[in-house]
């Protein structure tokens, strides 16, 4: 019967053209929106590599002081902020704080391999303040910390980016050509610093006491009991001890929900839309096949009076419906499978087979709803009615 | 092998009522071959519907080989009208989309048969009608005559006991209308098929084995 009904259609391709683009065009947008949805849930479902709640940040951008009056002074600070009792722990940071509006990147480099990667400047109290763990080895010790040694710690992305499969602690990487190396002293999993819908990148913590930068921050883990009150009275503090610099406070929650705004709006605008398209495209296949149908009420009859029931006239548009969009989905498969082929944007090439799969699934069930009342329609229709007609 | 008893059919709207056939009894021999005349409007395509399982009786039974079957479902008379009967239409019905011998296939698509038994089978009908050459044609490509020649080709593809024609010579012209005819005659001969057929030309009855009449629904001879 599919057969049969494959070449009906293709007898018939002229009339069934427009129809087949239209699906061919509904499955590329729905393509696009899939992989765009599915890339976003399957980063949202990977580890986030530490934890956001009651975690403040504090930038601190100094404006005119020199490196010897800022630095020991955002020490001091450090050293009163953890000293509260509010206070579970602070730890220096570059700016790039999780979920904060900035990058700090260059390329490390291990025997000939190279990898672009984000660097965070850290002390040894950032594990605690961001409840990271250790997968491997240790973190900066407070040693190593004063001493100002060359050590890094290095995410999974990192270690797999620079060694592959081999041991990664102990061993010494370029981080500047000009500059002596840093040896790996610890490895943790993610760290997926702009969130959660971040695809986890190559991310390297380096000893804040070697590089210094000229805006810094203090990450801050503070009780559930901390409030307003004391966060006001901590930034008047701050503004005491580290004069001359601007000194911005915020939650991470908040920078957290400002993060996923950027990512969802985008997402939902272009769901909504295709969601537009769909309704769009169902309306059409509903008026299409109804006018198909009534202008086949001759061989609905026929096919009833050569023996066919209600339910394989009913099968019969259905089937020829899901064959029609089938042809359509297939040129589109065609389009769709070069994304991962071509490796056009990078994406783990699982995401664009996931989103072909789960378009073809949604364009079939709503070809499949659509079909389905006008094609009870038609094996509704009397044969001796209708074979008498002129 | 087929039989009607007190056969009523009455189509009913709001307002109106019209009485379609009122007491037929009529009984079909196995081999016969019975015509059916009558003046437009008096119920023979009814009377052919009801005997085709294409519509039911208000009132009264209809049997095919003995077997009653006013009760069935819709696929036990799907499954009847595929395996035991045939149509042949005055208007043929062919679908124009599908090639000749396509056409001839299409009621062996409702039984399990084989791709290839279908097309050995379908073969084997249009070579019965003459119609070997033209099986790759589409019915638009053909004349009148050879449009019924498929339609019949069609009718007899599955070997059905019983053919039922709904004035088979009704759109040709005579030529045409006779080697229709000569087809009929020689498939009720050769293999005993069972044939009714409706027809208003009194020449075409009277090749026939037997003659019935209907009068405004009823049988009057």
């Amino acid at each position: 019967m599919i057969k049969h009904l494959i070449k009906l259609i293709w007898n018939k391709k002229r009339s069934n053209f427009l129809l087949t683009t239209e699906i061919f065009a509904s499955f590329i947008v729905l393509f696009g929106v899939m992989s765009l949805v599915l890339y976003n849930f399957n980063n949202y479902g990977q580890p986030l590599g530490y934890e956001y709640e009651d975690v403040w940040a504090i930038t601190v951008t100094r404006q005119e002081s020199p490196d010897s009056v800022f630095f020991p002074a955002l020490e001091r600070a450090r050293q009163v902020i953890a000293g509260h009792p509010e206070v579970e722990a602070a730890a220096f940071s570059s700016v790039n704080t999780p979920y904060a509006p900035f990058t700090i990147q260059w390329s490390a480099t291990y025997e000939g391999k190279s990898t672009l990667a984000q660097m965070v400047s850290v002390d040894e109290h950032y594990p605690r303040a961001l409840g990271m763990r250790m997968e491997e080895g240790r973190w900066i010790e407070p040693a190593e910390a004063a001493s100002a040694q060359r050590v890094v710690v290095l995410n999974r992305q990192a270690r797999e980016a620079l060694f592959g499969d081999e041991p990664a602690l102990g061993k010494m990487i370029s981080l500047d050509e000009n500059e002596p190396a840093w040896k790996v002293v610890g490895l943790v999993d993610n760290f997926k610093i702009q969130g959660e819908f971040q695809e986890p990148g190559v991310v390297i913590f380096l000893n804040s006491k070697v590089k210094k930068l000229e805006a810094e921050a203090i990450v801050v883990r503070v009780k559930p009991s901390a409030d307003a009150a004391f966060e006001a009275a901590l930034l008047r503090e701050l503004n005491g001890i580290v004069k001359g610099a601007n000194i911005e406070l915020s939650y991470l929650t908040d920078q957290r929900r400002n993060q996923h705004a950027f990512t969802r709006v985008p997402m939902i605008v272009a769901a909504t839309v295709c969601c537009f398209l769909l309704i769009n495209v169902g309306l059409g296949l509903f008026g299409v096949l109804w006018f198909n149908i009534r202008k086949r009420r001759e061989e609905i009859g026929l096919r009833r009076a050569l023996g066919a029931t209600h339910a394989g006239i009913l099968g019969h548009f259905v089937g020829e419906a899901i064959i029609i969009a089938a042809f359509g989905m297939l040129v589109g498969l065609f389009f769709a499978l070069q994304m991962p082929l071509l490796d056009v944007f990078g994406l783990d090439k699982a995401v664009y087979f996931r989103a072909a799969l789960a378009s073809v699934m949604l364009l079939l069930l709503l070809v499949a709803i659509c079909a389905f009342y006008p094609s009870r329609q038609a094996a509704k229709i009397q044969p001796a009615v209708v074979l008498h007609e002129e | 092998m087929i039989s009607l008893q007190q056969v009523e059919k009455v189509y009913r709207t709001k307002t109106v009522e019209t009485l379609a056939l009122n007491n037929i009894n009529l009984h079909v021999d196995k081999g016969e071959f019975l015509s059916i005349m009558g003046p437009s409007g008096c119920g023979k395509s009814t009377l052919l519907n009801i005997m085709g399982l294409l519509d039911e009786p208000s009132k009264g039974t209809v049997a095919i080989d003995s077997k009653a079957v006013v009760h069935f479902r819709d696929k036990e008379l799907a499954r009847l009208r595929n395996e035991k009967i045939g149509f042949v239409f005055q208007s043929f019905h062919l679908i124009n989309d599908l090639s000749v011998v396509d056409n001839v296939e299409l009621p062996l698509l409702y039984r399990n048969i084989s791709a290839r038994e279908r097309r050995r089978l379908a073969e084997e009908a249009l070579g019965s009608v003459g119609l070997s050459n033209r099986m790759r044609h589409f019915p638009t490509q053909l004349s009148g005559g050879q449009k019924q020649r498929v339609a019949i080709a069609r009718a007899i593809v599955g070997r059905p006991g019983i053919l039922l024609a709904d004035e088979p010579t009704g759109n040709l012209d005579s030529a045409m209308g006779n080697e229709v005819m000569e087809i009929l005659l020689r498939l009720n001969r050769e293999n005993g098929t069972t044939i009714v057929m409706v027809t208003h030309d009194e020449g075409m009855a009277r090749r026939t084995n037997r003659l019935v009449r209907l009068f405004d629904g009823s049988q009057v001879q």
